[in-house]
């Protein structure tokens, strides 16, 4: 097992004494681990890792060797972007910013003695640790549904093999078929993800499966939803009697499925369907409850550093934290992750701390150069992450402008890509 | 008040979002052309801009930012400050920053090649 670059350098007999205890020896140097290489624990590491300059000792431990982000996966589902295209290597992570890039699982934490243990025994010491673990999803959420039955009713709201199997059951519908979306409760990771989904398998069954006449019906326990006025003006406008959405009033919240029977039953109505995705209700990865730092089904943090407020040698991005206004996103756990990067830094080195601030924007895709966005910038309180200001696109905005915001997404996910993985 | 008077061209040439309207006269208040800027925390703030803005190859909607001359930059996140440029994000990103933050940023990306 590699383990650390730096560690293997060194005499004989160091060589010898870390082979012989799985345990990464410590440098000299502060360490930092960060568990979780998304939109979150990529940036953290490399900021940190690049701006310290090499006085810190960086491990990323991260599972997938080849890492699929979660946004823009609806686009590939909607045909626009191939499955590569949003898949990331740690290639520059290590040989670009020396982060000793660790692919394993996190599987226990020490917060007495600083130790993360990894599935495959060993045992990582760090001085700060960054949990960016994303989300993990609460059994039993969904009657009917769990973990096992995810390759009948896909989730697809990790992106990889979950992503390629949905799209793959849209595809084989069935001319006229039906198709349901199960949505989840507030608060979720991407809100705005599960309606441009079904934006996007409409797009799908309209113009590539050749299946216009194809029904989707959306469960939904909430009443309202992300940027709700505007899918619902390009449902009509693009995809006019193809989507059903069943909010909460009408009993969108009281549903069951059944895998086997390929069945939906929402408010008492039993509906057979060809496909379905069932998007879970959500928790922060199983990481953070095994530190032991979660209150309910977030980890709690402060604003000001994204630290745990029950464990401050913990810093919490992302999906998983607590943290106030901003939604779970993408561009909110990059955001956070500068935060982080720089409260460690001057923690680790005695850099420069400046006054915490971030921002957030959503792209979503309705159509074909149809694109919509919501932002809004933050400051931290010492109660949470406070929404300063916002902005969201406006119905009936013209063609012209709402491609214009499409394009911009696509520079957005480049930008944002380059600034995760180097 | 300043006036900087910059060519239609030379502001497209900074890559303008679509559908945005601009000014080729926009007034600078003098005091913001006497801040030197603190690099140090231009750079912490540009680590915001950064997500959307690559240091390479740089797409038509989202420019290139890094080497741009500082009073081009000063003038274009005033602008978008003031809400005399239009697109909602940067209008958002800039509404936020003082004199000195507007100046930090543009004297850090200034220094980028």
């Amino acid at each position: 097992m590699k383990l650390d670059r730096r560690n293997f350098i060194g005499t004989s007999a160091a060589i010898a004494a870390a082979m012989a205890a799985p345990t990464v020896m410590a440098s000299g140097k502060p360490r930092v681990v960060v568990v979780g290489g998304g939109a979150g624990g990529a940036t953290a590491a490399r900021y940190i890792a690049k701006d310290s300059k090499g006085a810190i000792d960086v491990t990323l431990v991260e599972p997938t060797r080849n890492y699929y982000t979660c946004f823009f996966s609806n686009l590939y589902i909607g045909g626009f972007r191939s499955l590569d295209s949003i898949g990331h290597s740690y290639g520059n992570l290590a040989t670009e910013y020396g982060i000793n890039v660790v692919h394993d699982w996190a599987v226990g934490i020490d917060r007495g003695s600083k130790t993360v243990t990894l599935a495959g025994g060993a045992t990582v010491n760090y001085d700060r640790l960054i949990l960016s673990p994303g989300i993990d999803f609460i059994d039993g959420s969904v009657e009917g549904w769990s973990i096992n039955a995810q390759n009948k009713m896909p989730h697809a709201y990790k992106a990889g093999s979950q992503t390629e199997l949905l799209k793959a059951q849209i595809e084989a519908i069935p001319q006229g078929g039906v198709f349901a979306l199960v949505a989840p409760p507030n608060p979720y990771r991407c809100p705005p993800g599960p309606y441009e989904r079904v934006s996007m398998t409409a797009h799908l069954l309209k113009y590539h499966a050749n299946n216009p006449t194809a029904k989707i019906i959306v469960a939904d326990p909430k009443p309202k939803f992300s940027k709700m006025g505007l899918f619902q003006e390009g449902w009509g406008n693009h995809y006019s009697g193809m989507i059903d959405w069943v909010g909460s009033e009408f009993g969108g919240g009281n549903v069951s499925v059944d895998p086997d029977a390929m069945t939906v039953t929402i408010d008492g109505e039993v509906t057979k369907v060809d496909a379905c995705n069932v998007i879970p209700a959500m928790k922060a990865g199983r990481i953070c409850e095994i530190a032991g730092i979660t209150e309910g089904n977030w980890a709690p943090v402060s604003g000001h550093t994204m630290q745990s407020r029950v464990d401050e040698n913990i810093h919490v991005l992302g999906d998983a934290s607590a943290q106030g206004d901003m939604p779970k996103s993408g561009y909110s756990a990059n955001s956070q992750a500068k935060v982080a990067a720089m409260a460690v830094r001057g923690a680790l080195t005695g850099s420069k701390v400046f006054p915490a601030k971030f921002s957030n924007t959503c792209w979503s895709l309705v159509d074909s150069n149809d694109g919509v966005k919501v932002g809004a910038t933050y400051e931290a309180t010492d109660e949470k992450i406070a929404k300063i200001d916002g902005f969201v696109s406006k119905t009936g905005e013209s063609a012209d402008l709402r491609k214009a915001t499409y394009e911009e997404s696509i520079d957005w996910y480049s930008g944002i890509t380059a600034d995760m993985f180097g | 008040m300043l006036k900087y008077l910059f060519a239609v061209q030379t502001v497209l040439l900074l890559g303008f979002y679509p559908g945005s309207v601009h000014s080729d006269e926009i007034d600078l208040p003098v005091e913001i052309l006497n801040i030197d800027g603190d690099p140090e925390y231009g750079e912490y703030l540009a680590s915001d801009c950064k997500t959307c803005h690559k240091s390479d190859g740089g797409g038509d909607s989202i420019p290139n930012i890094h080497g741009r001359p500082k009073i081009q930059l000063i003038t274009l996140l005033y602008a978008y400050r003031e809400k005399i440029k239009l697109n909602p994000v940067m209008q958002m990103q800039a509404g936020r920053l003082t004199n000195e933050e507007i100046v930090a940023l543009a004297a850090y990306f200034e220094g980028l090649n």
